[in-house]
């Protein structure tokens, strides 16, 4: 699935947090959005979640404009701003509930994810005992489980350590594997440049260069 | 499966999910609901003895409506403030704040996951469907609470409204002999509970959670001040009951009353939610 953010603009009264951006957003590729906080990425990725409604541009998934065509995105995992889980449930049990929606996750999956996010997927701590670190692995976890064919990372490697960024540098390497479009913010650029197939650099609220890093 | 399929079915999923998470997140408010039934009702009925009335004369039906018994509407004379019904106001702020917070939190938190999998629609319409089976339980658990005391009491079980409930609320009723049936207040009151809460949700998602509670509260603040058919409140209150208490409302209005209400919430609220911008903990529309 090919994933079109097309001339994107959004004004909140008298703020321009987006000024006609457009990002393209392949299947089997990474894409970066790298920028420091405030330069529009988290808005633009909950713009192309359908949670914010675009002042004007459009947002395609394999050319359906999404509030028009779509109601909500096509197959879309993301990690917006944190993970968004329940506090008294476990990790396993969260996926579990998400997995309900579309029903297209096995147990299997989730515990693969968990796994793959580097934490224990018969933990029976609840999310809300969970250091900021495991929180934010299985907020990843959360956001590729159920095979999507868009995957939105937001600043994954946030509270992660060595072994943490290195491990959404794999994850996000399957994901590309698999086919999936990656759209990934990070204000780490090497983590970008190491993984991104292409970076749109943002800086208030418009994208000012792009790169091929790979 | 073709797309649409696949979404209807992930609508359903979804509202499956939210009666699972909304009602598991609920029990201690059940609980406490029932503790405030047995002593509200409980407390109710005591009083009447005041009054020179006989427990054991009060029906099944006059223990369930004063749950609900309100007060006589103010009128002035000096030195006589107005005082809410305490035991009315705290039973129904209680409902108030039981259906309030779940629909917020959910779509500040995990309710995320939802709209991406599914319309924001039917998002707005699995909330709905949760505030009316929490209100039905709601009062659920204070029919249950009246049984009891029924029960107990060794009172009858009948239908009908005595002069005896009424006594203990107000001394303006004037209630035949057999009493009167009590369906269509008990209809009116469940039918205005479940309008009156889905109104907050759609507010509280206009403006926010504690402008919509405290409008909830002021109205019925008001409601029991004063007794007019355009003070919603009133159709929650026993004490106001027309063909009981003269200039009394009448139940079957407040039901039309509700459901004009209920449809217009949910209605705009798909209107306003279907185009505002969910940003985190804030909405801006």
């Amino acid at each position: 699935m090919n994933v079109i953010a097309r001339d994107i603009t959004k004004t909140f009264k008298d703020a321009t947090v987006l000024d006609h951006v457009t990002v393209q957003i392949p299947a089997g590729r990474v894409t970066g959005l790298w920028g420091i906080n405030g330069s529009g990425k988290t808005m633009l990725m909950r713009i192309i979640c359908g949670l914010v409604r675009p002042t004007s541009g459009e947002v395609l998934f394999d050319r359906k404009v999404l509030g028009r065509d779509l109601a909500h995105p096509l197959s879309t995992g993301a990690l917006i701003e944190g993970p968004a889980l329940l506090a008294n449930r476990t990790g396993f049990d969260n996926l579990r509930l998400i997995g309900m929606i579309n029903g297209t996750a096995t147990d299997r999956d989730i515990r693969r994810a968990i796994a793959q996010v580097g934490l224990d997927p018969n933990e029976r701590k609840k999310f809300k005992k969970y250091s900021l670190g495991m929180k934010q692995r299985l907020g990843i976890a959360a956001a590729v489980f159920e095979k999507p064919d868009l995957v939105i990372l937001d600043e994954p490697t946030n509270a992660l350590d060595t072994s943490g960024v290195e491990m959404v540098k794999r994850v996000v390497a399957a994901e590309r594997e698999r086919g999936a479009a990656v759209l990934m913010a990070c204000h780490d650029k090497s983590v970008l440049d190491a993984v991104a197939d292409h970076v749109y650099c943002m800086e208030a609220g418009r994208v000012v260069r792009e790169e091929d890093p790979r | 499966m073709s797309k649409r399929a696949a979404t209807r079915r992930a609508a359903r999923r979804a509202l499956l999910l939210d009666l699972r998470l909304g009602f598991s997140t609920s029990t201690r408010w059940y609980a406490l609901t029932a503790l405030f039934a047995l002593c509200s009702i409980e407390l109710a009925v005591a009083g009447s003895d005041f009054f020179g009335i006989e427990r054991a004369s009060l029906t099944w039906a006059d223990h369930l409506a004063l749950f609900v018994g309100g007060c006589e509407p103010y009128v002035f004379r000096q030195g006589l403030i107005f005082v809410p019904p305490a035991g009315w106001l705290l039973g129904l702020l209680l409902l108030a704040y039981m259906t309030l917070g779940y629909p917020y939190r959910d779509l500040m938190g995990f309710g995320q996951h939802a709209l991406m999998r599914a319309s924001r629609a039917s998002w707005l319409l699995s909330k709905c469907a949760w505030i009316v089976l929490t209100v039905l339980a709601f009062w659920a658990i204070v029919v249950a609470a009246a049984t009891v005391i029924t029960v107990l009491d060794g009172a009858p079980f009948s239908l009908r409204l005595t002069q005896g409930a009424f006594a203990t609320v107000t001394g303006l009723a004037n209630v035949p002999p057999g009493g009167i049936g009590a369906l269509p207040f008990f209809a009116g009151m469940l039918g205005m509970s479940v309008a009156l809460c889905l109104a907050q949700m759609t507010l509280a998602f206009i403006v926010r959670p504690s402008v919509a509670f405290g409008c909830l509260a002021a109205l019925l603040v008001v409601s029991a001040h004063t007794m007019h058919p355009a003070l919603l409140g009133n159709y929650l209150m026993l004490a106001r009951l027309g063909g009981a208490v003269p200039g009394g409302v009448s139940p079957l209005v407040g039901l039309g009353v509700a459901a004009v209400l209920a449809l217009a919430s949910v209605v705009g609220g798909l209107f306003f939610f279907r185009r505002t911008d969910l940003v985190a903990k804030e909405l801006f529309a």
